[in-house]
């Protein structure tokens, strides 16, 4: 389905009417991303409630910041997901009284880095039924622990102290995973 | 920190997870100008995205996207929605409390939970008007003081000459297929006037406003009628639970 295709076509014409503030656009930006964004944040929340009510919060986030994105630095998709993402993390760490972490580079405050053609063929639908087959392929710790830093936004030392395991012991099974998803998915971050 | 060792840390470092220690360490690599790992932050950035998007998909409910659009839509092009000061008195002074402690994720947690206790709160307020309804509504209740058969239909109108008129009506007879109740409005010496169409629940109970000004002093009496189901201009059917307006 075109909606977990994060590098669209039209997307430096779509950013343009959203800096023209044309409420159109961000209805075709719904329509690209929105089911992708709201199945990312129930993933993070676990609350379809309070998933709906960030999904409208991280929408508006984009609207509001359209202004300083540069088309040709970059694709939308990764922009929109890491806007999201930092909204439902943050939603999550106020409730267990942790301190807000950003992640940065691409950092909803900034316009995305650039992306040459071969590193956005990783965004594509394709690729990401990859990305799917290549987490299914790790092994149980491995993919607690890329669960825990992508989807709970917990850093290595907080994996050590939620499941008991010595810092060192976190420290290799995120290397070795993240090696492996590298090696799967054609290493373009290498 | 050796390039090696900053490399294996940049999706982490993306992702905003790394340990204090680590990311300060990653950050003095970055500054020494090492074009290979700032020219991989880009993949990484797809990368980390990638995994991301990789969640199982759900489908949002379509209320979510008429949300994101009312919330940018101009509101002279959205319809004309009720006042409601009080919350948005509550929503501005969490809003300003949340600016001046100066702390964008406390700002959206105020507003939230200043969201969650206004649903909360209407939430008691219908459950409290649902009781109360279905209390009234039900066959056995009965106004005290009377001896009434309380199988037989009845019905309370309620009239208000700004708001308009309130039935809450039971026992009324299982409506036949394609008829619908319809409530009428009789004014002194004129033609009945139609006051809308209902229909009961399967206990007989039904609850009917007609909103609007009503001619209070130029109202004969109030009843309804079985009708059609698209409603008539006229009483079709011998009307029931005829109430004099002078008798509210």
């Amino acid at each position: 389905m075109a909606a977990a295709v994060l590098r669209a076509a039209g997307d430096g014409e779509l950013v343009a009417r959203l800096r023209r503030r044309d409420p159109d656009a961000l209805g075709e930006l719904y329509d690209r991303y929105g089911r992708l964004i709201y199945s990312l944040i129930l993933r993070i929340v676990a609350n379809q409630a309070i998933a709906e009510e960030l999904v409208q919060e991280s929408f508006l986030r984009v609207w509001n910041r359209s202004e300083g994105f540069q088309e040709e630095r970059g694709s939308l998709g990764p922009w929109v997901l890491t806007v999201a993402r930092n909204q439902a993390l943050d939603y999550v760490r106020s409730l267990e009284g942790r301190s807000a972490k950003r992640s940065v580079s691409v950092d909803d405050t900034e316009p995305p880095v650039a992306m040459n053609a071969a590193e956005e063929r990783i965004l594509d639908g394709i690729q990401l039924k990859k990305v799917r087959v290549a987490m299914q392929r790790l092994n149980a710790n491995h993919r607690l622990v890329i669960e825990m830093a992508y989807f709970e936004g917990l850093s290595q030392t907080e994996m050590a102290e939620r499941i008991s395991q010595p810092l060192g012991t976190i420290k290799t099974w995120t290397r070795m995973a993240l090696k492996s998803l590298r090696e799967e998915l054609g290493a373009v971050a290498s | 920190m050796t390039h090696d060792e900053a490399r294996e840390l940049l999706e982490l470092y993306q992702l905003g997870v790394l340990d204090e220690a680590d990311r300060r360490e990653v950050d003095e690599h970055l500054k020494t100008g090492c074009a290979d790992c700032r020219k991989s932050l880009a993949g990484v950035a797809a990368f980390n995205a990638s995994i991301l998007a990789s969640v199982p998909l759900v489908e949002p409910p379509p209320r979510v996207r008429e949300r994101v659009l009312a919330a940018v839509t101009p509101p002279k092009a959205r319809p004309k929605a009720q006042p409601h000061y009080l919350p948005w008195m509550a929503m501005a002074a969490a809003l300003a409390l949340a600016v001046w402690l100066g702390n964008e994720a406390r700002v959206k947690n105020e507003l939230l939970t200043v969201a969650r206790r206004q649903v909360e709160t209407v939430t008691k307020e219908r459950d409290g008007l649902n009781s109360a309804l279905t209390f009234l509504s039900a066959p056995e209740t009965r106004p005290v003081g009377t001896k009434e058969d309380i199988a037989k239909p009845r019905g309370l109108y309620f009239v208000n000459a700004q708001s308009g008129i309130l039935l809450i009506a039971t026992n009324l007879p299982v409506l036949p297929a394609g008829r619908t109740y319809q409530m009428w409005l009789i004014p002194k010496g004129q033609a009945p006037v139609s006051a809308g169409l209902f229909k009961p629940d399967v206990r007989g109970g039904a609850v009917h406003i007609q909103p609007g000004a009503v001619d209070v002093a130029n109202a004969a009496a109030v009843a309804i009628s079985v009708e059609p189901e698209a409603g008539s201009t006229a009483p079709t059917t011998t009307p029931l639970l005829v109430t004099p307006v002078a008798g509210i």
